[in-house]
């Protein structure tokens, strides 16, 4: 936690400070239907459901949409796509839970300047224009595992705002410019932090840390182990149940593998960058027909080695924040964390 | 009298155990506990496993968690590798395999489609008390799931906040168990002495009640259900006979479908699927089971299956020797479906 003294707002106030937020920026909030959560547009009368916990498609897609149109064509001209300025907007993305917003911190690594001076302007847009409130978990779920991979229930990675759940009111910290002014614009409906209010954090943040399971995930060794037992038949032991679908990496903050195509009648199109996922036998097909990741042991394998090996190796950072969503939503119960035991032991 | 749980996972052991002791087997398929409450999933036994470690048949399990049609996995063992030349160099494995009256019905499908090799088959019946639908117990719980336990007919439930809960397990059994017609396997090579469930009505009266709504509000449970869709491909996947080798929602070179997330190419690619079904979905709901998203099209899969029956008579049980509508012609056949544009517009 940053040493500025931060804020609280009454609960009960968080719909006038968000309809003040909405008449500038486009608000997204979690809400509950059918209990599925997910963020959606904070219209007049609603208040952001806080209780919601995490989303059950991650947040990156505000970033990195699942269909993106790159520009429009036709036959003589090339025009910007609606998305494109649409990204001009600025957004606030309200109680993002920490192991998202840390996602987004990974994928700026892909899409983001750090990426070798490489810009990928649609993203870069909307994330320079998009202010990201986290709340810390309380009570984390029981398939959550942000604290074996680096993250934190009360984790401020990729987060502009911090925010606890004080019960009546919350507790908030500016932890960035874009922040610290969004704290600034809304004085009216915040009063200053006590240092009780501090301490409460504190202990919420901790009591969390310590409720949550500890998965055996030492990233030296399980880098080493992935890369000296590539072959290591186990993979095709642990694929057995696999059906190659590819939940696990639509439903993932940090895949962010995509493909790009055109969708064209009569010389009038749109290009467009969609989705793609390692699990897909097309995903690596060449042209000439061959295909290096000819079966689901490969597939499989490759979402391993690019989350635990390829990216410590290439930027440092281990792409799982724990949110374990793969975890929840397989249909045959692929367990992420049973697969890093797997290659745990030294 | 002991409990149908612990009794009938014994029975399987011990018939997996007899079928590895007697070298009928190289490899059995059945179910193990999952990691998650509520969950068990497709477990792979192997020979050479067994014979180094006889009591790994002792992690099969049969309860009510046993919601994946195993004979998806069978698939495999028959097909061609990628990659290499088409003629195979070894027989085929001997495989073992638990079967509730869906997945037999489906093996037999595939045997008829000549995707598996019944001789190499041995069917292990399970007569099933029918499965549950985890969304149903979850509605039913105010807080996470965290432990679960079955005894005969109720699971007892823990939830993360400590509170524990008993639920029926009648309550809370699948639509397709609940309407199910043939829960108990037949034309298998041993069965379990275990109770099934007393047959059901195969859908008629969900299905009558869901005609009885008008074409606006049907297209618009339609046209919500898909909004959900991610386009994952986990029910293409986890669905036994949908098997083609390239599925034409690939296609690249003349293409069907886009590949982006417009409602209308989820709705093709989710008609399609379904029709590709006609005279070989078994009702299984391992589409809807394995969907993250909780998109439910069990409906209009069901809606198939009873106009096959109705048209050609035609449904897709225990028994080798009927052939499927799609693969013979009769001049009995109906023709009923072939509507007048004239008559229909009126």
């Amino acid at each position: 936690m940053s040493d500025t003294v931060g804020c609280t707002i009454e609960k009960k106030l968080l719909p006038t400070l968000l309809l003040n937020e909405s008449k500038h920026s486009r608000v997204f909030i979690p809400k509950q239907s059918d209990g599925v959560t997910e963020y959606a547009v904070f219209g007049k009368g609603d208040t952001p459901d806080l209780e919601a916990g995490q989303s059950r498609l991650s947040p990156k897609s505000f970033f990195f949409p699942q269909t993106e149109t790159l520009y429009a064509f036709d036959y003589d001209t090339i025009e910007p796509s609606a998305s494109e300025e649409a990204a001009e907007a600025p957004v606030v993305l309200f109680a993002v839970r920490p192991c998202d917003s840390a996602s987004f911190e990974l994928l700026d690594q892909v899409f983001g300047p750090e990426n070798h001076g490489y810009h990928d302007p649609y993203y870069e847009k909307k994330r320079d224009n998009t202010i990201v409130v986290t709340l810390a978990c309380n009570k984390p779920g029981s398939t959550c595992f942000c604290t074996s991979v680096g993250g934190d229930p009360a984790g401020t990675r990729g987060a502009d705002v911090l925010a606890f759940d004080l019960e009546d009111r919350l507790y908030l910290e500016g932890l960035t410019t874009k922040g610290k002014e969004f704290l600034a614009r809304n004085g009216e409906v915040l009063k200053e932090a006590a240092e009780t209010d501090r301490e409460v954090a504190n202990t919420l943040a901790s009591s969390a840390r310590e409720s949550m399971p500890a998965v055996e995930y030492d990233r030296a060794t399980v880098k080493k182990n992935l890369d000296d037992q590539f072959d290591n038949p186990i993979w095709e032991k642990i694929t057995n149940t696999c059906i190659g679908c590819g939940a696990c990496t639509y439903l993932c903050p940090t895949c962010h593998c995509f493909d790009i195509c055109d969708e064209e009648r009569h010389y009038k199109g749109r290009r467009i960058r969609t989705w793609d996922s390692c699990q897909y036998a097309q995903f690596t097909k060449h042209a000439s027909g061959h295909n290096p990741r000819p079966t689901k042991t490969e597939r499989l394998r490759q979402r391993f080695m690019h989350k635990f090996s390829y990216t410590v190796e290439s930027v440092d950072e281990v792409y799982c924040v724990g949110c374990g969503r793969c975890v929840r939503y397989c249909p045959v119960n692929l367990d992420i964390r049973e697969v890093l035991r797997e290659f745990s032991s030294t | 009298m002991e409990d149908r749980v612990e009794q009938t996972s014994q029975a399987i052991r011990n018939e997996a155990r007899r079928l590895f002791e007697a070298d009928e087997i190289d490899v059995f398929i059945g179910f193990e506990s999952g990691s998650l409450p509520l969950s068990s999933r497709p477990a792979f036994l192997t020979a050479e496993e067994i014979a180094q470690d006889p009591s790994k048949i002792d992690t099969l399990v049969w309860d009510s968690f046993c919601t994946s049609n195993l004979a998806t996995y069978l698939l495999r063992y028959y097909a061609n590798e990628p990659n290499r030349r088409k003629k195979r160099e070894k027989p085929y494995p001997r495989v073992g395999i638990a079967v509730k009256g869906c997945d037999c019905r489906s093996v037999y499908t595939l045997a008829k489609e000549r995707q598996v090799q019944r001789d190499s088959l041995r069917l292990v019946g399970v007569p099933c008390a029918g499965m549950v639908d985890v969304r149903k117990i979850q509605e039913q719980c105010a807080d996470e799931i965290v432990a679960c336990e079955e005894v005969d007919d109720s699971i007892s439930i823990t939830l993360r906040n400590g509170e524990s809960t008993k639920i029926d397990r009648e309550k809370a059994l699948r639509r397709s168990c609940l309407e199910c017609r043939f829960p108990k396997p037949e034309n298998t090579d041993s069965i379990i002495d275990t109770p099934a469930r007393k047959p059901g009505d195969g859908g008629r009266a969900t299905l009558e009640a869901f005609e009885q709504k008008s074409s606006d509000e049907k297209w618009q449970y339609f046209s919500d259900e898909l909004t959900k869709c991610i386009r994952c491909n986990a029910c293409r996947q986890a669905c036994p006979t949908c098997w083609c080798k390239e599925c034409f929602a690939e296609h690249t070179d003349l293409k069907w479908i886009g590949v982006g997330s417009d409602l209308t190419d989820a709705m093709v690619f989710q008609i399609t699927r379904i029709y590709h079904q006609a005279g070989r979905c078994v009702e299984c709901d391992a589409c809807y089971s394995a969907c993250p998203m909780g998109v439910d099209l069990r409906t209009y899969t069901n809606r198939i299956a009873q106009d096959v029956h109705e048209l050609f008579d035609y449904l897709p049980d225990f028994n080798p020797e009927t052939s499927p509508p799609l693969a013979t012609f009769s001049e009995a056949d109906s023709n009923d479906f072939i509507t007048d544009p004239e008559q229909a517009h009126e």
